[in-house]
């Protein structure tokens, strides 16, 4: 402890607590103190300056002591606005998740978009060499497997026939390809492959080559049509692929593998492409002749028998 | 449980309120950000309210936890949004007698002029009812380095409140 003068008894903290008024008025140590001060007068200023200051101080702030309180300073106010916040932090969170959310869904809808412009861009990548064929005369080049089950839309009503259909070569999944021809001879190109995850049918165009390509998923499948036709007309095509209900394009007992290489001549639309399997058939007829009603994939097949979709036979040329 | 010693410990914190407030004023200057500061300083201690029974008085405790969220704040307040000699001498008592006013006036241009941590240590001092070692605590400081801040802060005021006129005068020109 500081000492100013040789008295052994009173420190500076002594002094300083009697300048703060923590002595205890009438007690031994304010006595010594006040003892001690009475006979050194520059001390006696010095504390009592220290006084002064203190009371200046207070008497500078004692208003807003006296001040009533703020509502905003109440504990049970503040603890309430920190539920609150806390609350509009949470929404604020849910908020900012649910964008996220949002946010990965486009990117995977995006995604899942992914194949179907691939399927596209195959598309007509193929309509362009089936172009080049038609312009040099050469024969297709197409896969040797027959795409025996697969079944075509009939267009007939829009004054189109199947003439051809074959499975194209492809490396990724199976593609097969339709063409119709009307009698003025102009041709329509129908491109299709499975795809194992149904969507909502979404039209997309894209031009290459200067030829364009309406392409769509739908019922399980991808579609891609070209036809030199106008946009009407070629509209009406599209609607009337549609239209051939959810399914149409089955395809059953074949690989779902890369189609084996090598060119091969395109297969003639009468030679029963559009066949069903028939023990599902049989199944039905017997169903009809019983009078019972078909059930689970035996309902679906017996809607592809809608009168948009010809027999083989009726539909080859 | 929990319940009933949370609103002990709120009615304990009410009591408090006064002093922060006027702690609070004397450090930034103005009423509005003495409050924002003490509503800081609650919401904190609220939110802590657990922590306290570890830390003995309660006035102790609200006081550290004021005086680091002023030194928090006062780091990230721009230089020209500091406090001013007006600011202080508007929030002076106008309810006090003309000399006391003037004197009051005349120890806080004066304690404007001190170091921060001189300032901080004669106000906790002198205005609230607390210890050298409750102080010391409360600013984070040795006890020895409080008492020797206290005793050379006095000393300027002192100089400065003793000072003739003109003196006076001029360092409030120069403030």
């Amino acid at each position: 402890m500081t000492r100013r003068d040789h008295t052994p008894d009173i420190t500076e903290q002594d002094l300083l607590n009697y300048a703060d008024g923590r002595l205890e008025p009438g007690s031994a140590r304010y006595i010594a103190v006040e003892t001690y001060l009475a006979t050194r007068p520059a001390e006696h200023e010095r504390i009592t300056d220290y006084a002064r200051q203190n009371r200046a101080l207070h008497a500078a702030y004692a208003d807003v002591f006296a001040d009533s309180l703020p509502e905003r300073l109440s504990p049970a106010r503040i603890r309430a606005d920190v539920r609150a916040r806390r609350r509009r932090h949470l929404a604020t969170g849910a908020a900012a998740c649910a964008v996220l959310a949002l946010g990965v869904a486009l990117t995977q809808a995006i995604h899942r978009a992914a194949p179907l412009d691939r399927f596209a861009e195959r598309a007509a990548t193929e309509l362009a060499a089936s172009d080049r064929q038609d312009a040099s005369g050469s024969p297709a080049a197409t896969a040797a497997t027959a795409p025996a089950t697969v079944r075509w839309p009939n267009l007939r009503n829009l004054g189109f026939q199947r003439v051809t259909s074959a499975r194209v070569r492809a490396s990724e999944r199976p593609m097969y390809r339709a063409v119709y021809s009307d009698p003025q001879g102009r041709r329509v190109r129908l491109f299709v492959s499975p795809e194992t995850r149904d969507r909502r049918p979404e039209l997309h165009r894209i031009e290459r080559n200067g030829r364009k390509l309406v392409y769509w998923k739908q019922g399980g499948h991808m579609y891609a049509l070209a036809g030199e036709l106008s946009e009407r007309k070629l509209e009406s095509v599209v609607a009337a692929t549609m239209n051939t209900g959810d399914s149409p394009m089955v395809v059953a007992g074949e690989p779902d593998g890369p189609a084996p290489p090598g060119p091969a001549g395109e297969l003639s639309g009468d030679r029963g492409v559009d066949s069903l399997p028939m023990p599902r058939t049989d199944y039905l007829e017997r169903s009809k002749l019983n009078g019972e009603r078909p059930r689970g994939r035996e309902a679906v097949s017996e809607r592809l028998d809608s009168p948009l979709m010809l027999p083989a036979s009726d539909e080859a040329g | 449980m929990v319940g009933r010693d949370r609103e002990e410990f709120d009615s304990l914190v009410t009591e408090e309120i006064p002093h922060l407030r006027r702690y609070a004023t004397a450090l930034v200057g103005d009423r509005v950000h003495a409050d924002d500061l003490v509503q800081d300083c609650l919401e904190r201690a609220l939110r802590k309210w657990r922590l306290w029974g570890t830390h003995g008085r309660l006035r102790g405790w609200l006081f550290r936890m004021l005086y680091r969220t002023y030194l928090n704040q006062r780091r990230r307040r721009l230089p020209s949004q500091g406090r001013s000699l007006e600011d202080n001498e508007a929030e002076m008592t106008a309810a006090a007698g003309q000399h006391t006013q003037a004197e009051a006036r005349e120890t806080i241009a004066a304690l404007e002029r001190l170091p921060e941590g001189q300032r901080s240590a004669i106000l906790l001092l002198a205005l609230e009812d607390i210890s050298y070692e409750e102080a010391a605590w409360v600013l984070d400081v040795p006890v020895g380095t409080l008492r020797s801040r206290v005793s050379r802060g006095r000393e300027t005021l002192r100089q400065y409140t003793n000072a003739p006129e003109a003196a006076k005068a001029s360092l409030r020109s120069v403030k």
